[in-house]
């Protein structure tokens, strides 16, 4: 119920970004999505600048530079030291049910199209962070987190991608990306979120 | 001390029939030493002694704290009076036993009255009510050193119960008042008290960072011991209460530290993934370490390597917490689906589950003086605190606010507990007896005080 009406929508943004990102990898340029210009304030009076009712020479557009969290995803730790929430890349999160690590058939779709564009981008690690909604204590939350992370991670390596190319972690309750007491926030927060980081320095 | 009963106190009638009269064969001993010391039974007729128990609904004892006597020749700016007669009252009427008479009742000027025997009068007293009374003075020095003189008082009896002198900085003063609640209850209940100690706890920011810090029960002292702007979590004393362990995400992966409050130095002790606990002989560290996403115990020595693996189970194991002789760990665990709590044998290594009732039960703390497990439990849709004995008997729900209450974490004297609750919106620390009576808060000012454990004693 809440779980469909809220994660269809991250499908379609990730499933844009994926497209966007496979051009990227080609053309190594995406444009994103062309933005308004907010329109002006309520005019002043006196200052006469009012656009015309229906007149569309107030919108302007340009493109923006690609963004690397477009791509890549950001940390969760690293969004919380920004003071942002963790942008979500070419790898679409996954969610859970409460209390349960296992992959819903959805989860595993969204997986499976993260499995391609890894194998297509073998020269990047995977990170997969494994999350929890706040309800039951802060450190059952925490192993819970490490149960997804690790199911999501076993589950992309039953697709054919190397183990080696993935780390986990488990932030439990302590990163939520909504903050409400609802169940269409705590879904939210039961996830399994990637960062796509440079390979690894062979040492 | 033992079972499930609150220690006893002074009471003119007896609550439950049963409690009392199993209290009453435990008491017998400290009665001898500590009746004849408080002796209510002299004075006014309302002070026959029937019984002598603390527990739910029983009559609290009515006490006065008079503020305190400036014995020096300096003006009191700072309200030591006052203030230091607020701490001991507020310590008291934490600890559920007493009832304080308030000060606007109070008769006697205190600047005019003395504070030994013979320099004031006891009607002044036992007119509004009071059972007991606290008179105490004050002098200041230079360099900010202060000299405190506190009596307790029977007003029925008109005599002394216990007296004490304390002298050192002004800084201190609060401690200096803890430490007379303390030596109050130590006379009235043959077990010293818990009010100077420190609770720490994870505090979160409004900048959403889990930092710990630590205060006093009443919430002032308040210090920060990280400041790595990550996470941080379950902080834990050291049992010689100059230390503490916690884990932390600072590096980017979990790894349990050490902090030692002499040095201030923080160092780490080993990868970690949930709450540590050391031993009780302070030789080893019980901890929760994930392997491919499965979390069980393991023991640590010293420097952080590991001794032993101490669970073997895909199910979660967590929340390691040791036996008072380090020989017995309870965790929990959901090996069998629901999450339960599980006492292993340290020698054997054999697990025997503690808990059936519910289906999420978590976050054990062995209290230190060994009767009691305190433990977090789903009911109701909520979590409440219960406790339960290492035999599995006497299992007892010690919340029931509707509200989400975790992270049970006993004082040192196995009669209070600390834990987190939601009851006011965001989450705070509490305090309580371990009869669940007296829940109080402690102050805070963070968007939200989680994981709390109860310091052993300070020396």
């Amino acid at each position: 119920m809440g779980k469909t009406r809220e994660t269809e929508p991250m499908i379609r943004r990730a499933f844009v970004l994926l497209l966007c990102s496979i051009t990227l990898m080609i053309l190594a340029g995406c444009a994103a999505p062309p933005p308004e210009t907010e329109e002006p304030a309520a005019a002043v009076p006196g200052e006469g600048t009012v656009p015309a009712e229906g007149n569309t020479g107030g919108i302007t557009e340009g493109d923006l530079a690609q963004q690397g969290p477009g791509v890549t995803g950001q940390g969760s730790l690293e969004a919380l030291k920004e003071g942002t929430t963790p942008q979500t890349g070419v790898l679409a999160d996954v969610y859970f049910e409460f209390d349960r690590s296992e992959l819903a058939a959805e989860a595993r779709e969204v997986l499976q199209r993260n499995s391609d564009w890894i194998k297509e981008n073998p020269g990047v690690q995977i990170e997969i962070e494994g999350h929890a909604d706040n309800r039951g204590t802060n450190e059952y939350n925490l192993a819970l987190g490490s149960r997804r992370a690790q199911a999501v991670k076993d589950y992309l390596v039953t697709l054919g991608v190397a183990p080696e190319r993935f780390s986990t972690i488990s932030y439990g309750e302590e990163l939520p990306v909504c903050g409400e007491s609802s169940e269409e926030c705590w879904q939210m927060n039961r996830r399994a979120h990637f960062v796509v980081r440079a390979q690894r320095p062979s040492s | 001390m033992g079972g499930m009963t609150a220690p006893p106190s002074l009471r003119r009638r007896p609550s439950r029939a049963e409690d009392a009269a199993r209290a009453f064969v435990r008491v017998t001993a400290w009665m001898v030493a500590g009746l004849m010391l408080w002796g209510l039974s002299a004075g006014a007729a309302r002070a026959q002694v029937t019984g002598l128990i603390v527990g739910p609904g029983a009559e609290r004892f009515r006490l006065a704290v008079s503020p305190l006597k400036n014995l020096g020749s300096r003006p009191d700016t700072e309200k030591i009076s006052e203030r230091i007669a607020d701490v001991m009252a507020d310590d008291l009427d934490r600890s559920g036993w007493f009832e304080i008479v308030d000060r606007s009742a109070y008769i006697e000027d205190p600047q005019k009255t003395g504070i030994r025997l013979g320099g004031f009068d006891f009607r002044d007293w036992t007119t509004i009510g009071a059972e007991g009374l606290i008179k105490g003075g004050f002098q200041t020095f230079d360099k900010g050193k202060i000299r405190f003189e506190f009596w307790l008082y029977d007003t029925f009896r008109r005599n002394q119960v216990v007296g004490k002198a304390y002298t050192g900085e002004v800084r201190d003063a609060r401690r200096m008042a803890h430490r007379f609640v303390d030596e109050i209850i130590l006379k009235l209940t043959g077990t010293r008290g818990v009010f100077d100690t420190r609770i720490a706890y994870v505090s979160t920011g409004r900048d959403r960072f889990k930092e710990i810090h630590f205060s006093h029960l009443d919430g002032t002292d308040r210090k920060r011991v990280t400041h790595n702007r990550t996470i941080n979590m379950f902080p834990w004393w050291r049992r010689d209460g100059k230390g503490l362990v916690y884990l932390s995400v600072k590096t980017g992966k979990w790894q349990v530290f050490g902090f030692d409050l002499l040095t201030k130095r923080e160092k780490v002790i080993a990868r970690g993934d949930g709450r540590g606990q050391w031993s009780p002989d302070g030789q080893h560290l019980a901890t929760p370490m994930e392997r491919r996403g499965n979390h069980d115990i393991y023991r640590l020595n010293r420097s952080g390597h590991v001794v032993e693996r101490l669970t073997h189970h895909p199910g979660i194991d967590t929340s390691p917490t040791w036996s008072p002789e380090g020989n017995r760990i309870a965790f929990s665990s959901d090996r069998h689906g629901s999450l339960q709590i599980y006492v292993l044998e340290v020698a054997t290594g054999a697990i025997r589950r503690l808990t059936f009732k519910g289906s999420y039960n978590t976050s054990p703390d062995w209290s230190p003086t060994g009767e009691l497990i305190a433990f977090t439990g789903r009911a109701n849709g909520v979590m409440n605190i219960f406790t339960i004995r290492p035999d599995g008997s006497g299992l007892r729900m010690l919340t029931a606010n509707r509200s989400n209450d975790e992270d049970p974490s006993w004082a040192p004297d196995g009669r209070f507990l600390a834990f987190t609750s939601d009851r006011s919106g965001s989450r705070r620390i509490y305090t309580m007896r371990r009869d669940g009576e007296s829940q109080r808060r402690l102050t805070g000012s963070t968007a939200g005080d989680t994981n709390p454990s109860w310091s052993p004693r300070l020396q």
